[in-house]
């Protein structure tokens, strides 16, 4: 493929995401990128050193300060939200996004963030400062995101996809500037030699828009993980357990492992309520259970490793009928 | 009582019909098959955990009710290409057909008193509460409850999908090795030579194997529950009976009611009466997914199984007429209807629609050719896993539009089903 093939095929691979976000489609034009809208009229000229895909209608893009590069936000209505004064800025979800200041390291493991800060921007309020001085943030997910508030080495990695062509060869990267609805904490940390992803114990609290923090400063929990279905999994002096969206522990963090944890492995049953959410849970004895949104349980305590075998026969407690 | 039962089958059937394209989605799913689906994983494999998680997070196809148990996935040694004779005796010792109809009627495990609202809610768009509670009051009221529900119930379904790892290590080295020659290009993208070369060289190492990598081999084997006349009058006749209130008065009757302590027995140890019928199997390899839109691995882990599932289960459709899904008119000025890709709607395809017809004597439903049609060539809905995150051409279509092959006089609600 020819360079100037190559690129048309960049351009149509980086189309938007999200139906807001198809009036922005980045464009390439000799080195620099712009945005142009779905009709391929432009609303940013190519002068930007980088663009991601483009989020609820707005653009990552960056420009070249010294050796370094330094970013910023444009809307689709061709607003500059952001002047690119940030050394990174990602995690665009809700109204909100995480921007970092600090050290941008260039190794051979890859490009990341570490020994800065990170901290909010609300769009609708830019020139407000929405809490800084985190170590390391998630995204604001149903209104709540996770900071940590002690210095770690965790090295949060630029998020990426590769760009492939028709035959399946990486041919450039797109920069992942949104959220999905599968982002996972790990998403955000540069992973090691063998691909694996490993977070230091931090102070995670959870906060609210408006920066309250909805579990406690004074306990704060080592790790943390992403929302889902209202609940996300938490661990406090080695132990696991579950927060809901306002920060209650509903599971308690007494168990030695979780579902969805590092380290745990997807077992055989999906038990998927009309509303809330169930997580298995293993207690000091390996024994399993499975408990609800409120703590309440589903199966009790059972030495079934959550792994069913085509020759077992099923424990009748593990079937729903 | 049961020209009562045969009138709100009507009812239930020509509603919909009458009351046109906003009220379909009753009579959709009203016909709507039922389907269980479980994975069978392969610890001993690369990637295991990444494929359970990706089956674990797919819905059940919207052309289905979801009709799952809990069990969602098991396990089994890679050492055989054919499975069948293992899945078998498997869904025959837990009773999976058992647990299937015992889902169907909602049953309460500690009282085993069933609960037809399921049913209704499937099926009984006309009827109310009161006149199925009327019809348990007698025998012919059961059994006309069973003719409601006869159609849906012996529509039920389990696919097994036997999900392997293709291990493309080859592939996967070509990749990476295309990493150093693409660094010209990336030049280009950055503006910032070092800084994304450097991180391509290592992130793009990475993600790029696992998605040069990341192919998989799904065996789907179709069962259907085998329930007949038969099956449903033993069913009724001897273990049917209605889930006791939870107020103290009703469990104390229900604690003194040998009889019906005898019929809960009866059925959890019955591992003879409810049984599955093999209907067939499909294999293929997924396909090279497009990364357009997705943000993760894990999307892409999700992406390729969902695709995958989703082509064989269209395949199954092709080659089984019981598991065709049959779908609504939407519209007739178009005439549209919610199917597409992912059904396997191509320009090339043709529908019988089909008009219900009711016998008056056994109360059940029939199907009469309407006409034919066949899909616009250029609004044909691409409705596949992703699709609108990849920005598929179709993909704003929220409906494939039909022209007229031969019939007339078709009406919003009017079902079509695919003829080879």
């Amino acid at each position: 493929m020819g360079k100037t093939s190559a690129l048309s095929f960049l351009a149509a691979a980086l189309l938007p995401l999200s139906a807001a976000a198809q009036t922005m489609v980045p464009f390439q034009s000799g080195k620099a990128w712009g945005y142009k809208d779905a009709s391929g009229k432009t609303i940013f000229k190519a002068q930007y050193a980088a663009a991601s895909l483009s989020a609820d209608g707005l653009g990552l893009v960056a420009v070249q300060d010294g050796t370094f590069l330094k970013w910023g936000v444009v809307s689709a209505d061709g607003h500059t939200v952001i002047e690119p004064s940030y050394d990174y800025i990602d995690l665009c979800s809700e109204g909100t996004v995480a921007v970092y200041t600090g050290p941008v390291e260039n190794s051979e493991e890859g490009l990341y963030m570490s020994g800065g800060q990170w901290g909010f921007i609300d769009l609708n309020n830019p020139e407000a400062d929405l809490n800084r001085g985190f170590d390391l943030v998630g995204p604001f997910i149903d209104g709540v995101a996770w900071v940590n508030r002690t210095k770690t080495d965790i090295k949060r990695q630029k998020r990426t996809m590769p760009i492939l062509n028709n035959k399946g060869k990486v041919i450039g990267e797109n920069i992942i500037f949104g959220v999905s609805e599968s982002f996972s904490m790990n998403d955000m940390v540069l992973p090691d030699a063998e691909g694996g992803t490993a977070f230091e114990d931090g102070a995670w609290i959870l906060i609210d828009r408006n920066g309250n923090a909805l579990t406690p400063e004074n306990t704060p929990y080592q790790a943390v993980g992403e929302f889902r279905d209202g609940l996300a999994w938490v661990k406090k002096n080695g132990r696991f357990g579950y927060v809901n969206l306002n920060g209650e522990e509903v599971i308690p963090a007494i168990y030695v492992m979780v579902q969805d944890a590092p380290g745990s492995s997807p077992g055989s049953l999906l038990l998927r309520p009309e509303s809330g959410a169930v997580r298995w849970v293993v207690d000091d004895r390996g024994l399993t259970a499975w408990l609800n949104e409120k703590g309440g349980t589903v199966i009790g305590f059972t030495d079934f490793n959550g792994k069913v075998s085509v020759f077992d026969t099923v424990d009748e407690s593990m079937w729903d009928f | 009582m049961r020209n009562l039962y045969i009138a709100i089958i009507a009812a239930a059937i020509a509603l919909p019909v009458s009351l046109g394209a906003q009220n379909t989605d009753s009579l959709l799913q009203y016909r709507r098959s039922s389907l269980y689906s479980f994975m069978i994983s392969h610890p001993d494999q690369k990637m295991d955990d990444e494929i359970v998680e990706a089956f674990m997070s797919l819905e059940t196809p919207d052309k289905y009710n979801n009709h799952d148990l809990s069990v969602k996935c098991v396990t089994a040694a890679s050492k055989k290409d054919d499975l069948k004779r293992e899945v078998e005796d498997y869904l025959a010792r837990n009773d999976i057909a058992k647990r299937l109809v015992s889902k169907w009627f909602l049953r309460n495990k500690e009282t085993g008193g069933f609960d037809p609202s399921l049913v209704m809610s499937r099926g009984l768009y006309g009827a109310t509460a009161l006149d199925v509670e009327t019809a348990a009051q007698s025998k012919r009221g059961i059994d006309a409850l069973a003719d409601k529900g006869y159609e849906m119930i012996s529509n039920t379904f389990i696919i097994v999908n036997d999900i392997t790892y293709v291990d493309h290590e080859a592939n996967a080295d070509i990749a990476t090795g295309i990493l150093g020659v693409i660094g010209g290009i990336a030049a280009g993208i950055s503006g910032s030579d070092d800084n994304i070369v450097t991180s391509l060289t290592t992130l793009g190492a990475m993600v790029s194997s696992m998605i040069a990598g990341f192919t998989v081999r799904i065996n789907s084997y179709l069962y259907q529950l085998d329930w007949n006349d038969q099956t449903a009058d033993y069913f009724y006749e001897h273990y049917y009976y209605n889930k006791p209130g939870r107020d103290s008065l009703s469990m104390a009757l229900f604690a003194a009611d040998t009889a019906l302590a005898a019929k809960k027995a009866a059925y959890e140890a019955d591992s003879t009466t409810f049984r599955l019928k093999f209907i067939g199997n499909y294999t293929a390899k997924s396909a090279k997914p497009v990364l357009r839109g997705l943000y993760n691995p894990e999307d892409v882990f999700r992406k390729v199984c969902g695709r995958a599932i989703d082509n064989n289960v269209m395949e199954l459709q092709k080659e089984f007429d019981q598991f065709k899904v049959k779908v609504p008119l939407y519209s007739t000025e178009p005439l549209m209807a919610r199917i597409g890709k992912k059904e396997g709607v191509t320009a090339k395809s043709k529908y019988e629609v089909l008009v219900p017809v009711v016998d008056e004597v056994t109360g059940k439903v029939s199907y009469n050719r309407r006409g034919v049609i066949r899909p616009v060539a250029d609004k044909i809905w691409d409705n596949r896993y992703m699709a609108s995150e990849e920005q598929a051409e179709g993909s704003e279509l929220t409906a494939t539009t039909f022209e007229v092959v031969s019939g007339m006089n078709f009406t919003p609600g009017m079902l079509i089903r695919e003829i080879k």
